[in-house]
């Protein structure tokens, strides 16, 4: 029997079956054919010694949707890439408008609730075709579609066009909560009540960004597992690592809480540190505070009044009551506190929590998206590092050089795990995500040793080292480290209905 | 060395073009890029601004506190392609919660290339006075809640007693660095001279002052306990202004960090570049810093 393609004498994963072997992957057309060893002749073969053989990555929070974004994300090892947190509407036009790029991932939208917002509260033009970034950052003098409250006539218009946009297959509900934070629970009900109708996820990028209460993060996570349980409409929380701040490890409790009573709730993060904010006492809550400063409690006084601390519940207590009265401490980089570099860990290594990226579009210096084909990418556009190194800085980090877990856990999080938080909805992502005979052909092959993101401020874009082929669709997009510039296999990823 | 950031914020009308236009063109020997951050389609400020420095950069995307990062991103690239300028203003929007724009300013990729140096508040004295309600605003509150530097402007007309019960006023704030009672913003010039004319080196750095303000410069060649360090700005904080340099902890002893403190704002971050032990440099105002005090409580930190 001939195949297309032979890729030879990888070690071959899948982290679905937990097959983990050194063996060959033959390819025919867009489908793998076999996995194993003396699986006949090929047209062409791939010499994989010494390389991992796995799914290509599913990235499930993509906003680049470009030419140029795809291309820094098959550097980093992604095959599928889809706009799911903010997403587009109309559903169709924006499919249509998909159609007429050359894309080379696969590409799929959710229906932009935020964009239903907008219009429903009036002065805003619904453009399914442009960029949904675009679209979220286009400017109005009057803010209310964000900070208000919708009424019943505006929930009535925003709802209708989100179940259009799900009618026109999208594969979930994009709930940028965080955008529009005056959304308030009675209107995210009747959204959250069209997904479970709809039997789809939705993405939420949290209400609020905070350690304190009211409108605290905790409090949006309780809402939105709140929404899980009351509508039963699956809630998939965006970068979980950037709107938990401090607090990351109280909300993978209840989390974990509301996973364990089978609500439908799943979780993403990327491993970027943020800068973060110790308010007042935080730091010094840490259990080893006395023993890693040598220093007791009753040393540290309260400015205001004097007062001098007995005990760690005591100053705890003291930072909830009026944090402006302590120093408040930056530390910029994970690097700068070991405690920020836990807290970074607990979203990135969540049990079950899917890597995603979070990309940015491609810009230009005047601010508009970049469109181009150029490679490699014109000197002067730029987006944030995640955009092109969020997977293989995971890799490296993760497992090369940290090993907080095995190779296979850590693909399952790039490929199995957000396949399994879509394909109810997308099935074409029932057949991705896993390397076994009858599923796709979209196949990273890497190397373990080089991968690295290279990426920084300074040179924006530096596609990410260590993917040597990549294959879309069974189509060469990277061969040896090198850009197929033509490859264009990228397929629309939607739901069923459609 | 990362270019340091102003970060101007205030109500509207309270005066923020004003002090950014008087930076831009005060005598200080500094290069400065502002970037302003209109909400709304027109850029109006930005166009005010222009006849002052063709270093103006307005955000294209309305108000950057809906974190359209992409476009702080871009902006402060363009600012600092080619020849980079000594310090970057960032005039935030009077209706924006400038949180957004601090949160972002905290992202480590920034870091290496940009650091938020200071956030100051501008208030219009005459306005709080003549309607006290204004200190209920939520707005007004982030803001005001979200500065190091207090600056407070169009005081002309205002009675001393009214100035004083609002300076007392944002004291119970926390604010304890305000300024522009006597209408000057030179305390607020002095106080940002050192922060952008500090980027080479802990010691020796020129700080410009009117006299009021009192020094001092504490080296150490080992590495610190981390959590003593905290323990001892926390102490000292209520009579500093400002402090800067670098410090090298015993938690990490092959890395420096970059200490900065404004007010009651204290940050952490790597240092770029290789270098030993930790020296540092603190400023508070006369009456009130105490530097030898102050030395005796950081050499305590050591022991």
């Amino acid at each position: 029997m001939s195949h297309d393609l032979l890729i030879r004498n990888g070690r071959v994963i899948d982290p679905e079956s937990g097959f983990d072997e050194v063996c060959d992957v033959a390819i025919s057309g867009d489908t793998i054919k076999a996995v194993g060893a003396d699986l006949g002749h090929a047209t062409r073969e791939i010499d994989a010694t010494g390389l991992i053989v796995a799914p290509g990555f599913i990235d499930i929070h993509a906003h680049g949707q470009s030419v140029a974004a795809d291309r820094m994300q098959a550097f980093d090892g992604v095959t599928t890439s889809l706009e799911l947190e903010v997403g587009a509407l109309p559903v169709s036009a924006w499919y249509e408008a998909q159609a007429q790029i050359p894309r080379v991932l696969n590409y799929g939208t959710s229906v932009a609730w935020i964009f239903a917002r907008r219009f429903a509260f009036g002065g805003y033009t619904l453009d399914g075709a442009a960029h949904p970034i675009d679209q979220l950052g286009k400017a109005s003098d009057d803010n209310s579609w964000s900070v208000a409250a919708a009424d019943g006539d505006q929930t009535k218009t925003l709802v209708e066009l989100t179940r259009e946009g799900l009618n026109q297959g999208a594969i979930g509900i994009g709930i940028p909560n965080g955008y529009a934070p005056g959304a308030g629970v009675k209107e995210l009900t009747r959204i959250c009540d069209l997904a479970a109708e709809f039997d789809c996820p939705t993405f939420t990028h949290i209400a609020f960004a905070s350690n304190i209460d009211p409108q605290s993060s905790i409090e949006s996570y309780v809402r939105l597992i709140g929404l899980a349980g009351a509508t039963g409409a699956h809630m998939h929380i965006c970068h979980m690592n950037s709107t938990s701040l401090l607090d990351i490890e109280r909300v993978v409790e209840l989390i974990a809480k509301a996973q364990a009573m089978g609500l439908p709730v799943t979780t993403e993060a990327y491993p970027y540190g943020a800068g973060s904010t110790v308010v007042g006492a935080g730091f010094f809550a840490d259990p080893e505070f006395t023993q890693k400063s040598g220093s007791d409690y009753s040393a540290i006084e309260l400015v205001k009044n004097h007062h001098r601390f007995t005990g760690r519940d005591d100053i705890l207590r003291a930072s909830d009551e009026n944090p402006s009265d302590l120093v408040v401490w930056h530390f910029l980089d994970v690097e700068a506190n070991d405690y920020h570099r836990t807290l970074l860990d607990t979203s990135v290594t969540y049990p079950g929590g899917s890597i995603a990226s979070d990309a940015m579009p491609w810009i230009e210096p005047d601010g508009s998206i970049y469109a181009g084909m150029a490679w490699p990418l014109p000197e002067q556009v730029l987006s944030h590092p995640r955009s092109a190194g969020t997977f293989t800085r995971f890799l490296r980090e993760y497992v090369v050089e940290r090993e907080t877990m095995p190779l296979i856990d850590a693909l399952a999080k790039c490929t199995l795990y957000p396949a399994q938080v879509i394909e109810g909805r997308a099935p074409q992502i029932a057949n991705k995500g896993r390397l076994r005979a009858g599923f796709d052909a979209d196949i990273a092959v890497f190397d373990l040793a080089q991968v690295r993101d290279r990426a920084t401020f300074e040179q924006m874009n530096q596609p990410a080292e260590g993917v040597v082929h990549l294959l879309v669709a069974g189509q060469t997009v990277i061969a040896d480290g090198a850009l197929d510039t033509s490859a264009s296999p990228g397929r629309p990823i939607r739901a069923a209905s459609a | 060395m990362s270019v340091p950031i102003l970060l101007v914020t205030g109500f509207l009308g309270s005066g923020k073009t004003t002090l950014i236009n008087d930076l831009l063109q005060d005598e200080h020997g500094m290069r400065i890029a502002a970037i302003v951050n209109d909400f709304g389609a027109i850029n109006i400020d930005a166009a005010l601004l222009e006849s002052a420095s063709d270093e103006v950069i307005g955000l294209k995307n309305g108000c950057i506190c809906c974190s359209l990062q992409g476009d702080l991103l871009r902006t402060l690239k363009q600012v600092l392609t080619n020849n980079a300028p000594d310090l970057i203003v960032i005039e935030a929007s009077g209706v924006a919660d400038p949180q957004g724009i601090i949160q972002a300013l905290l992202d480590p990729v920034l870091w290496p290339a940009v650091l938020l140096d200071s956030v100051v508040c501008l208030l219009d004295a005459q306005d709080v006075i003549a309607t006290p309600e204004r200190t209920t605003d939520p707005l007004w509150q982030v803001q005001v809640k979200s500065a190091d530097i207090v600056q407070l402007s169009k005081v002309e007309g205002v009675e001393s007693k009214d100035l004083s019960r609002l300076t007392l006023q944002l004291s119970a704030m926390g604010k304890r660095m305000v300024y522009g009672a006597d209408g000057k913003s030179g305390l607020l010039n002095g106080l940002l001279g050192f922060g952008a004319s500090s980027r080479t080196s802990a010691s020796g750095m020129p700080v410009q002052s009117d006299g009021r303000f009192e020094t001092l410069e504490w080296h150490c060649k080992d590495p610190i306990p981390m959590a003593a360090f905290q323990n001892a700005i926390g102490a000292i904080s209520p009579t500093l202004l400002r402090a800067k340099g670098f410090v090298c902890f015993m938690e990490k002893p092959d890395k420096q960090m970059v200490f900065q403190l404004v007010g009651q704002r204290a940050t952490l971050a790597p240092r770029t570049q290789a270098g030993e032990g930790c020296a540092l440099i603190l400023i508070g105002e006369k009456q009130v810093f105490d530097a030898q005090a102050c030395r005796a409580v950081l050499d305590a930190v050591i022991k």
